[in-house]
C-alpha cells in the first residue's frame, strides 16, 4: 500500500514538473511575444478562472435596462467611441490594437462571448480582465452603471449589425488629426485630384 | 544603402499600412467577383481580393448598390492576410460622371 502511494506521489510530482517545464519552455521560446496565440489549455483555464472569479449573484443578474431603439442608438455610439478601437465596430476584434494584444481581442459575435450571461458581460465591462488588454470601465456602484448595461444589449445586437449601423458607427469613431487629414486626402483623390495621393502618403505615419 | 533606399521608394505600391491594415489608392484596371486590380497614379499595380464581407461605397451614393467598374477611382481599406490583401471596404467614384464635392 505504502509503495503504491509512493509511486503515485512520484508520478504526480513528475507530471507537475513536466507540465511546468513544458509550459516554461514554450513561454521562453516565444520570448513572451504578444504575437503568439495562447494554447488551448491556457484559453480553457483562463475562461474557467474568469467564470469562477465572477460572484454568482453578479453572474445571474439580469439586465435592468429595457432594450429599445433609443438604447440601441445610445449604446451603438458608446461602443463606437469607447470600444471599437480594440474590438472594431462589428465586434470582430480586427483592429491594429485588437489583433496585436495578448490575448487577442475576441470576436464578440461568436458563441464564446454570446454564451456568457448578461451579468458576466456586465462584470467584464465594469471590472475589466487582469493580464489582458481589457480595462475596467466601471465607476462607483455597479447598480448605477447603466451605460455598461446598455453596452451589454449592444454586444447581444452585434451578430445582427446592419451596414447602415456600421456607417453610423464610422461617423462617431474617434479620429486623430492625421486620420482626418488622410480621409480628406482620400476624398480629394476620389474627386480626381492625383496630388492627394502624395498628401495621403505624407500623412500616413506610424 | 543607396540601392536599398531606391528599392524601397521605387517598388512600394500605392498602399499605406497601419499594422496589417492598408489603404490602396488608384484606378480599377480589372474587376471580377473575387478580386480587383488597381493601378496607382505612379503606375504600380496592386491586386486586392474581394469576398462576401467586402462593402462597396460609391461617392455621392453611399447607399447605392453599384459596383466599381474598370476606369473608376478607388480607395480600398484592406487587411493583409497571409501575403494577400483582402478588401474590407471599397470607396469608389465613377469615371463616367464627376463625383460631387463633399462640403
Amino acid at each position: 500500500m505504502r509503495t503504491k502511494l509512493r509511486v503515485f506521489i512520484i508520478a504526480v510530482v513528475i507530471g507537475m514538473v513536466g507540465t511546468v517545464g513544458w509550459m516554461s519552455y514554450r513561454l521562453f521560446t516565444t520570448g513572451f511575444s504578444a504575437k503568439t496565440e495562447p494554447y488551448a489549455l491556457e484559453v480553457f483555464m483562463a475562461r474557467q478562472i474568469r467564470h469562477l472569479a465572477i460572484p454568482i449573484e453578479q453572474r445571474d443578474k439580469s439586465n435592468p435596462v429595457p432594450f429599445d431603439a433609443d438604447v440601441l442608438k445610445e449604446s451603438l455610439a458608446h461602443f463606437a467611441d469607447h470600444c471599437a478601437t480594440c474590438h472594431a465596430n462589428d465586434g470582430s476584434g480586427k483592429t491594429p490594437i485588437g489583433k496585436n494584444v495578448y490575448p487577442k481581442a475576441p470576436d464578440l459575435r461568436l458563441d464564446e462571448t454570446q454564451s456568457m450571461t448578461d451579468g458576466e458581460l456586465f462584470w467584464v465591462i465594469h471590472n475589466g480582465i487582469r493580464f489582458t488588454g481589457m480595462p475596467a470601465w466601471g465607476e462607483g456602484e455597479p447598480e448605477k452603471d447603466l451605460d455598461s448595461w446598455k453596452l451589454v444589449h449592444f454586444i447581444r445586437h452585434l451578430p445582427k449589425l446592419t451596414t447602415g449601423e456600421l456607417d453610423q458607427m464610422k461617423a462617431v469613431n474617434p479620429k486623430t488629426p492625421k486620420q482626418i487629414n488622410e480621409e480628406a486626402a482620400f476624398d480629394k483623390f476620389l474627386q480626381g485630384d492625383d496630388s492627394a495621393e502624395a498628401e495621403a502618403e505624407r500623412d500616413h505615419h506610424h | 544603402m543607396l540601392f536599398l533606399t531606391f528599392a524601397v521608394t521605387c517598388t512600394t505600391p500605392s498602399t499605406w499600412a497601419h499594422g496589417s491594415d492598408q489603404h490602396v489608392l488608384g484606378t480599377v484596371t480589372l474587376i471580377d467577383a473575387s478580386h480587383v486590380e488597381v493601378k496607382s497614379p505612379k503606375g504600380k499595380t496592386v491586386d486586392v481580393q474581394i469576398n462576401k464581407q467586402t462593402r462597396f461605397r460609391e461617392k455621392g451614393n453611399p447607399k447605392g448598390k453599384n459596383l466599381p467598374q474598370v476606369g473608376d477611382r478607388v480607395v480600398i481599406e484592406a487587411t493583409k492576410d497571409n501575403g494577400s490583401l483582402i478588401a474590407n471596404e471599397v470607396h469608389f467614384s465613377s469615371a463616367k460622371k464627376p463625383a460631387a464635392p463633399t462640403q
